[in-house]
């Protein structure tokens, strides 16, 4: 029997459908900037290649997140409503401001990435080298007053 | 041939090591220099991928302690407010360094005639020039002739670009009425010496892809290497050995293969830095020297200097184009360089004006914070941050105080058994005034550029270690130093140091320029004394 891919121990379906909901809380789509929501990026595959372990953690907060929707609304994360998502959501943060954090800072590295993204934040995709930059070399009249007050090394 | 004796040994390739090999090369001595790290591959450097700034925390971490790369020796930092951040492989810290190259002020060196505090050097800021002037030469220097707060020089390539964020910063100044002057920069404006000139990646501070940031493994080295010195890498010193004379002898190291050798040598330099060099004469214990070798003065390890650092940001509400450019070159203001002590404090410090954050950078920050929420106001406070900041670094000038010290910690080893470095520093109060006058004025100079925004970091910033300066002091007072005017140890005759831990008192700038000419001053005192350089 071939071994399962890695990728799909991870997380289980019902986490992986709360971290679909959850990426888009975290950023939705624009429209009106043409940028895309978190879900849409690749994160999963993101941590999934970079970063694995933070997994175990991530698991049992998004699975914290079901147990608060059961006990408060007997009903799975999935199944409440975007408002009600939010106020479970927004609770368990203020309970604990690094809740979920670690995913924040991967999504937004991962989103951050995307060619999509990129372009509506006027960015080329692609690594600076070897094209570079162009930047202006600077409006040197700007200096005069600086150059007019004279001399401010102290002799020694 | 390891047991045939060299002429002159150096041990460490960085800034120092690098600038005093090529120096010596002229005299065709037989010369070797140990490494503990290896080349660098530009191909490797984070700006070869888009994914630069995650691939950066990855592959190019400040601190040893987090990249634990092979090369690296563990440093315990847990009674410090500051880390030290290094890198160790064949150009040391300069493959990560910003490159931002401003010199000492003549009054650097005469700070007890003019504040009365610290101690004077035995050299001044003229004794050093030919040699900033040959070291910018070699390295291949940027920046704008008539700095009114420097002694006149020539930089010989032109300056780094401004940029519209370093026009806008500039005006802040104006209104002020305050200093401020393109930074000398360790970066190649135009081909020079068979590099490419500088593309404005962005991240010199992760090594430069291009090559034009001036990391001494590209610029002094080719040079020293062509010229008959031989570099051995990977080779990691364990200590200096001696005879009864009180001379050195030379080296044990474990090689490339992990066999523990001994070189024999007739001279023996040391390059390893603030921290590097006072652990291996501490570690460097004999019948001679108990207490470490260089060390009957019982200075080696102290008076340890960090230039405490303070960052401030500003926010402004239009695009400055502010992360495009070399990350920590753009301009310095001085204004507050030179002691006034209505402000509270003696001696100055620097204010460093470095490019704006890239985008993961500002939505990690920004998220971190909680400046930039979740949900759908992401997008709009995104927007409000990203190119549109402009940081100012402050660079406090730290006084040698001989409580702040390298010891050798009793537990921690690196991957041979060699004991780690302990740091053990308190933050001066007048480095704590200095840093909170130093901020105030940073944010005073983006309030008057235009900012709507500013922040101060708490300070000091703890990874911020980068200058390690004043562990082997140099003096004419063998009581009181641990090396005279030239470099050579007051103990040990044919033992001579030529990095920052020689440093009597630490400015208030960036050290790297400083350290070359103080090294290239102490390879031509050498080479003048060549007949007499034992008596």
């Amino acid at each position: 029997m071939s071994r399962p891919i890695a990728s799909d121990t991870l997380l289980t379906p019902s986490q992986r459908a709360i971290l679909d909901v959850v990426l888009d809380q975290m950023i939705p789509a624009d429209s009106a900037r043409n940028k895309p929501s978190a879900t849409d990026v690749g994160v999963f595959e993101y941590i999934a290649d970079r970063s694995p372990d933070s997994f175990q953690e991530i698991a049992r907060q998004l699975d914290e997140l079901d147990a608060q929707a059961s006990t408060s609304h007997k009903m799975l994360y999935t199944e409440l409503s975007r408002n009600l998502q939010d106020v479970t959501l927004n609770r368990l943060r203020d309970e604990d401001p690094r809740f979920l954090m670690d995913l924040a800072l991967h999504t937004v590295a991962c989103y951050y990435l995307d060619s999509r993204v990129l372009a509506a934040i006027g960015l080329p995709s692609r690594a600076p080298y070897p094209e570079g930059y162009t930047v202006q070399r600077g409006d040197l009249t700007l200096l005069d007053p600086v150059r007019d007050r004279g001399q401010i090394w102290r002799r020694a | 041939m390891p047991d045939d004796v060299v002429d002159v040994l150096i041990i460490g390739a960085g800034a120092s090591g690098a600038a005093v090999a090529w120096s010596l090369a002229e005299t065709r001595m037989r010369i070797v220099c140990l490494e503990q790290g290896d080349w660098m591959n530009p191909a490797s450097y984070p700006s070869n991928f888009q994914d630069w700034e995650v691939h950066r925390g990855e592959t190019s971490a400040i601190s040893p302690n987090h990249r634990d790369r092979e090369a690296d020796y563990p440093i315990n930092d847990s009674e410090s407010p500051i880390s030290i951040v290094n890198f160790n492989a064949v150009g040391g810290s300069t493959i990560l360094y910003s490159a931002h190259f401003p010199r000492f002020h003549p009054s650097d060196f005469r700070v007890r005639t003019l504040d009365g505090v610290a101690d004077d050097w035995p050299i001044d800021y003229f004794a050093l020039e030919p040699f900033f002037a040959e070291n910018d030469r070699n390295m291949g220097v940027s920046g704008l002739h008539g700095d009114p707060a420097i002694p006149e020089h020539q930089p010989p390539l032109p300056h780094i670009p401004l940029g519209k964020m370093g026009e806008t910063i500039g005006r802040g100044f104006n209104k002020l009425g305050w200093h401020w002057w393109p930074s000398d920069s360790a970066i190649i404006t135009e081909p020079y010496e068979g590099r490419g000139q500088c593309l404005n990646l962005g991240p010199c501070n992760t090594g430069c892809a291009q090559g034009a940031k001036s990391s001494v493994d590209i610029s002094y080295w080719p040079v020293a290497q062509r010229m008959g010195v031989e570099l051995r890498t990977n080779c990691r010193v364990n200590q200096i050995t001696v005879d009864s004379n009180d001379m050195a002898t030379g080296v044990e190291y474990w090689d490339a293969e992990g066999v523990l050798q001994h070189q024999r040598a007739e001279v023996v330099i040391v390059a390893c830095n603030g921290v590097g060099t006072p652990r291996l004469l501490l570690h460097s214990q004999s019948t001679r020297f108990p207490e470490g070798l260089a060390n009957r003065s019982g200075l080696v390890g102290k008076n340890l200097m960090l230039h405490p650092w303070g960052s401030v940001s500003g926010r402004f509400d239009e695009p400055l184009d502010s992360h495009f450019g070399p990350q920590g070159c753009c301009l310095l203001s001085q204004e507050f360089y030179e002691t006034d002590e209505s402000r509270g404090f003696v001696r100055g410090y620097n204010l460093q004006i470095t490019r704006g954050s890239p985008p993961v950078s500002t939505a990690r920050y920004g998220v971190a914070s909680g400046a930039i929420p979740w949900g759908s106001a992401h997008h709009d406070e995104f927007e409000k941050r990203y190119d549109r900041g402009i940081h100012i670094g402050v660079c406090a000038e730290d006084l040698p105080e001989e409580h702040n010290q390298v010891v050798l910690d009793d537990h921690l080893t690196d991957s041979n058994g060699i004991p780690a470095p302990k740091i053990v520093y308190r933050t001066s109060e007048n480095s704590m005034r200095m840093l909170a006058h130093g901020t105030a004025r940073a944010a005073e100079a983006l309030d008057a550029a235009g900012a709507v925004e500013t922040n101060v970091a708490p300070y000091p910033i703890r990874m911020a270690g980068w200058h390690l300066l004043g562990t082997a002091r140099m003096g004419s007072d063998p009581e009181r130093s641990v090396v005279n005017e030239w470099g050579r140890s007051h103990d040990v005759r044919n033992l001579f140091i030529v990095d920052g831990s020689v440093f009597v008192t630490s400015g208030g700038v960036n050290p790297t320029t400083t350290i070359q000419a103080v090294a290239l001053y102490i390879a031509d005192a050498m080479k003048k004394r060549l007949a007499t350089l034992f008596d």
